[in-house]
């Protein structure tokens, strides 16, 4: 009995000692698929940035006949891609980077075919081109976007250094006259045809699974991009830059008070809105208006709702700002989530 | 970023002062920055030193002979004075010609920029009579609303009369010795502008972007701008005509030249200047135009 006190004590040491990393990490998982397909034989990889070929800060067990995969991580927001074992197969999650807490998370990838890129003699010594087809499903995708992004600091969101025309009908694109760097390739393709927004359910989307590609003078890189589509969102926003900050949510109403679907709610870091990207936006409201908004960090946001997304406001276009401060700002402070903000929109009237 | 409810507080206090200035003789009215949610009067002199803004609820009346002088501090130190007059409601600003409504810098020595500007955004209803505009970054910026502009002065500026996505009717104004006279980015606007004097400026007209051409830029004075007439920005491909203005020249050539455009740079649209009037318009003379009035 006396010996007692002394194992107990013995066990609960060794228990407490383990308990931050078990407190602390969070469980991921998750399946990969090739199209509808789980893909078995792959490898998820966690990296600080949508960068693959730095260092992994970890790697799952490999995915099993159903394609699931699991791995633990500290909290923290991280980039999840997997390869298969003769890299044939290049998966990655559409919601990358992923925020991660201490709760269980599900998270999903899909993959594509790996080609690599060949290259040829470009007709200009002093620059250098990029081209190549756009697949989906092994078909050419036409209305597709090709963007070029010098570097992953704003997690490949955005327009980028460069953005081509849409695809033609055999997905051919091209960049003529690029300066000799590295480049990190991704394709998007909206149902709406916009060539900027959020990439929606039901949209496709790419990652070069060579990325970043080495664009030499005198030569032309040829590639192909293989797209997958977009499925449900579970995070309601696009965020450029970090998606670490407080969550803003509410409501988007006419002048009636009633929901209104389909418009974007946007946030910007500057007063004087359009004259640069916003930091955040929604994707479009529901049928009762609900919108939500992730933003990258605590801040002062200027904050209002928009039917379209990119360029300026159109004549007929519903908008509103919010305006319950006299700049249409407000501030979130770090945690401190916002769920009850209402923005009024109504159409552009200048006629 | 500030509440409305501090907000509403100055500006009552505000207000009341006003009130006060106006029939007992009081100092200048003194704003920093505030919010004008109902019907308010100003007369007299006004003096801002921040942002005042019109809220869609709000009516600004501005009495004929009132001064509105804007401090030119510039905390962000982006080289543009820092104080604005924003209206997303109502503004009536009806001058007289011997009482204009002026807006300046309140320096002892004004230069453009000392002040950031008097703009229009999403307002329900302007009316700009005599108004003087100076030393501001831009002397009147109007977008996505409709507004009336006419009899009035911008000068001593980057940009004298600035618009986007409006429905704007600019008549019988002088816009002189700004980098830009007029800028404008058509985005759909309608726009009729004419007996408008736009002279001596850097350039006159700075078409900046998507202009399909539907702006109607006629019976207008159009001369003496130091490095163009007329400017197509780089992102600017369509034809931008301007018919029957008055060039400072009867030499078609000599008007070409004052134009940069498709033939500077292959990748802009044409100026066409059909029909150029003989000689100038007389600026007063506008009402008696036909179809001059909206």
């Amino acid at each position: 009995m006396k010996r007692l006190p002394g194992l107990m004590i013995s066990c609960l040491l060794l228990i407490s000692l383990a308990m931050p990393s078990l407190l602390l990490a969070a469980m991921i998982e998750g399946r990969i698929v090739s199209g509808d397909e789980p893909l078995a034989g792959v490898v998820v990889t966690a990296h600080s940035s949508l960068d693959f070929t730095t260092k992994a800060l970890a790697r799952s067990v490999v995915s099993d006949s159903d394609g699931l995969y699991q791995m633990e991580l500290p909290p923290g927001t991280y980039a999840l891609f997997g390869w298969n074992d003769d890299q044939s197969q290049f998966a990655f999650c559409g919601r990358n980077p992923v925020n991660l807490t201490a709760d269980p998370v599900w998270v999903g990838l899909q993959s594509v075919p790996v080609a690599t890129a060949t290259s040829d003699t470009y007709d200009d010594d002093y620059s250098a081109a990029i081209e190549g087809q756009v697949l989906h499903e092994g078909s050419p995708l036409a209305g597709a976007y090709v963007y070029l992004y010098l570097d992953v600091a704003e997690d490949l969101k955005g327009q980028g250094y460069r953005l081509s025309l849409p695809t033609g009908a055999d997905g051919y694109f091209r960049f003529d006259g690029l300066p000799e760097s590295n480049y990190y390739l991704v394709v998007r393709h909206r149902q709406n045809g916009q060539r900027v927004g959020p990439v929606q359910e039901g949209d496709q989307f790419g990652i070069f699974p060579g990325n970043p590609l080495t664009a030499r003078s005198g030569r032309v890189q040829q590639v192909k991009l293989h797209s997958v589509t977009k499925l449900k969102d579970a995070s309601g926003s696009e965020t450029f830059g970090r998606a670490t900050g407080p969550v803003l949510s509410g409501t988007v109403v006419n002048a009636s008070g009633q929901g209104v679907a389909g418009v974007h709610v946007f946030a910007y870091v500057d007063r004087v809105i359009g004259h640069q990207r916003p930091a955040a936006i929604s994707t479009p409201t529901a049928d009762d208006g609900r919108f939500v908004v992730n933003l990258p960090e605590p801040g002062t946001y200027y904050v209002g709702a928009r039917e379209a997304y990119g360029d300026s406001p159109a004549p007929g276009e519903l908008f509103g700002m919010y305006e319950e401060s006299a700049d249409h700002g407000l501030t979130l402070e770090k945690g401190n989530n916002l769920d009850d903000v209402r923005i009024v929109v109504e159409p552009i009237a200048i006629f | 970023m500030f509440t409305l409810a501090s907000i509403r507080l100055v500006l009552f206090v505000a207000a009341t002062c006003l009130l006060s200035s106006c029939t007992l003789g009081a100092p200048a009215l003194r704003l920093k920055s505030g919010v004008i949610e109902d019907k308010v009067v100003w007369s007299g002199e006004v003096r801002i030193d921040g942002i005042v803004t019109v809220k869609k609820s709000g009516h600004l009346v501005i009495q004929p002979g009132t001064k509105i002088l804007f401090e030119p501090r510039d905390e962000d130190g982006d080289g543009i004075g820092d104080a604005e007059l924003l209206i997303e409601g109502s503004l009536t600003a009806r001058g007289t010609k011997e009482a204009p409504i002026i807006f300046t810098s309140a320096a002892d020595q004004p230069k453009p920029s000392d002040w950031k500007y008097l703009y229009l955004d999403f307002a329900r209803d302007v009316e700009l009579d005599y108004i003087v505009s100076e030393y501001a970054y831009s002397g009147l910026q109007v977008h996505f609303c409709r507004a009336r502009v006419t009899n009035s002065i911008f000068r001593y500026k980057v940009d004298g009369l600035r618009f986007s996505t409006v429905n704007l009717f600019a008549v019988g104004n002088r816009m002189h010795d700004n980098q830009h006279g007029l800028r404008y980015e058509e985005r759909g606007s309608e726009a009729i502008i004419h007996h408008n004097d736009i002279r001596d400026n850097e350039v006159g007209i700075f078409v900046v972007t998507r202009s399909t051409d539907r702006a109607q830029i006629k019976q207008n004075n159009i001369t003496g701008n130091r490095q163009y007439n007329v400017k197509l920005g780089w992102q600017q491909p369509g034809d931008v005509t301007l018919p029957n203005n008055w060039w400072g020249s009867l030499t078609p050539d000599a008007v070409k030249e004052t134009f940069l455009d498709h033939k500077i740079d292959v990748s802009l649209g044409h100026v066409s200047a059909p029909e150029p009037l003989t000689g100038p318009v007389n600026v007063s003379d506008w009402q008696k135009h036909e179809g001059a009035a909206p």
